[in-house]
């Protein structure tokens, strides 16, 4: 009788780690997990029988982990370039589901247009480890409906998947390499390489969440741009959402950002005197188209002004040039200049076909153009104003609009006034 | 001579008739089980509480099983006993078992069956020493019934609730 008694305390006490174990591990089960119960029923000493029933364990909704990157690019045209944003979704589900991922823009600056593209759904494996695994591998449950052959899927998680668990505050993120059935348990194996082993005082025992991540890529467009120079941005929300999960899953990346360099602007004002040539002061330049029609031979222009007496004729030439340091077109170009009538004339009509304007355009092709009221040419001057002498420049510039300064050329404006 | 013929008769007579109770009068008992899950339903306007078949459950949500017995021979079954592993991925809830009958509990999944009082087992304990614990509740691995007798045409049911892990 004492014998019997120490059996059986020996048989309890041999037990008793393994249900410690399961009670440390009391978690939540995977989806589609199935719980059998089988009874037996004895009687006459001898015969049996018996009866089972089996519940299948449902999904249990919860609200993946979001997060959404952002990029900086430079500014090179209206949506151009896009920055690649990548949202990263992880379940923490206990089953595999679908998610619709949507993006937005909730902000931008600078701009007009911005947009995001990319949305799409996935589907993420989910399970809950179901025994204990080892440092390149976890035990979950078969699923209900699931295939039973090495490299099926296990609720959702198949071979090149990455599954992401955490223990003792270790986040793990290794990539299935395999999946394998066991009959006795009815569980599944799955298993990564050995250069993703976890730390051994890491391995998983049974309760252990297991999500699958995927990365979904957007690609966010700066629209067009307001002010050259200045940086615009781009904020991206996206939103995950899943049939029957909580509302509200969201995450919004840091704004997405493109510089934008200012167009290099090269603009100077030179004059000469054309009726008593002299040396002026600060840089000597040539400006071999101008002078060409003037008469004066080959004098140079000076940046700092030159001397006169009255009756002497000054002409005035005016450089505009985009030197390229950007990327973008100098537009709605105009050259306007403040005629200083209290000492000087009118301008002249000096040029070809008594002309008060000598054109330079962007391909260096030389016009003369008449200057009289705004809007009746495509330069204008009306004593009265200020500025009262307006030039637009440039490409397709006509009487009412300014033109554009591409990367790389200039045009000049010169006229000519006398002394008073 | 005579008088030995109708003896013999007689008594085949006799065996022949007896033979069939002693073929036919047996017990058979079968057992069949149900998964129940308790849900709030709105009827006239109040909230209650019903019982319907578990297809599908969530953690933390409570299987209720019934394992429904009858005696359809035609004689008493006898020492009867109905064993039941707690299914995996539950855990048996305290006091739900229905213990009109003997019902005994195991930790160590049925090679030994005890009332939950004397369901120990030894732990070594902080200075060294081998320390007694009773199991808890969530610890059992099986729950067994014992009856003494199902009387024939008899029938009854035991049930036991669990929480999914």
């Amino acid at each position: 009788m004492l014998r019997a008694a120490m059996k059986s305390l020996l048989a309890l006490a041999l037990a008793a780690p393994a249900v410690l174990c399961a009670q440390a591990s009391f978690a939540s089960t995977a989806a589609n997990t199935a719980i059998v119960n089988r009874a037996v029923l004895s009687y006459n000493g001898g015969l049996t029988a018996e009866s089972s029933v089996t519940v299948k364990v449902d999904l249990v909704p919860a609200l993946p982990n979001v997060t959404v990157t952002r990029g900086d690019a430079a500014y090179q045209g209206p949506d151009t370039p896009g920055i690649a944003d990548t949202v990263t979704i992880t379940s923490s589900a206990n089953g595999p589901a679908t998610y619709t991922v949507t993006p937005s823009v909730t902000a931008s600056s600078n701009s007009t247009g911005a947009s995001v593209t990319g949305g799409t759904s996935v589907v993420l494996g989910a399970t809950i480890t179901a025994g204990t695994g080892s440092t390149t591998s976890i035990v979950v449950p078969a699923p209900i409906g699931g295939g039973v052959s090495a490299d099926s899927e296990v609720n959702g998680i198949a071979v090149n998947d990455i599954i992401v668990f955490t223990i003792n505050s270790h986040t793990y993120t290794p990539k299935v390499t395999s999946t394998q059935y066991n009959g006795s348990t009815n569980t599944f194996t799955i298993y990564w390489a050995n250069s993703e082993a976890i730390q051994a005082g890491d391995i998983p025992g049974a309760g252990v969440q297991v999500g699958e991540r995927q990365q979904v890529n957007l690609t966010a467009k700066p629209g067009t741009i307001t002010t050259l120079g200045m940086d615009l941005t781009t904020t991206v929300k996206v939103d995950v959402t899943a049939p029957n999960f909580p509302t509200g899953t969201a995450s919004t990346a840091p704004a997405n950002k493109w510089t934008s360099t200012p167009p290099t602007i090269t603009f100077q004002k030179y004059s000469r005197n054309v009726t008593a040539p002299a040396a002026g002061t600060g840089t000597a330049h040539y400006n071999t188209s101008v002078e060409g029609n003037t008469g004066a031979g080959s004098l140079p222009y000076y940046t700092g002004g030159v001397t006169g007496k009255p009756g002497d004729t000054i002409e005035y030439v005016i450089e505009a040039s985009n030197s390229g340091a950007s990327t973008f077109d100098l537009t709605a170009c105009a050259v306007s200049d403040y005629v200083p009538t209290s000492y000087v004339t009118d301008p002249l009509a000096a040029y070809t076909g008594s002309r008060q304007i000598f054109y330079i355009d962007t391909n260096g092709v030389t016009s003369t153009i008449a200057a009289g009221a705004v809007g009746a040419n495509q330069a204008s001057y009306v004593a009265g104003n200020s500025p009262n002498l307006v030039v637009n420049v440039g490409v397709n510039a006509n009487a009412t609009t300014p033109g554009i300064i591409p990367i790389g050329k200039g045009v000049a404006v010169a006229y000519q006034v006398k002394i008073k | 001579m005579q008088r030995n013929k109708y003896l013999v008769a007689a008594t085949v007579a006799l065996a022949l008739t007896s033979m069939p109770l002693a073929v036919w009068a047996q017990p058979k008992v079968t057992i069949a089980i149900k998964a129940e899950k308790e849900v709030n339903v709105t009827a006239k306007g109040k909230q209650v509480k019903k019982r319907v078949a578990a297809k599908g459950v969530q953690p933390g949500e409570e299987i209720i099983y019934t394992l429904s017995y009858v005696n359809s021979g035609t004689e008493a079954a006898k020492d009867v006993v109905i064993s039941d592993p707690i299914p995996t991925g539950t855990a048996y809830i305290p006091g739900s078992a229905s213990d009109a009958d003997d019902l005994t509990f195991s930790i160590d999944k049925g090679k030994s069956f005890k009332k939950p009082t004397l369901l120990t087992y030894e732990l070594k304990g902080s200075g060294g020493k081998m320390e007694k614990k009773v199991a808890a509740p969530e610890e059992y691995t099986d729950i067994r019934w014992t009856i003494p007798q199902i009387p024939a045409g008899g029938k009854g049911s035991v049930n036991f609730k669990v929480k999914v892990k």
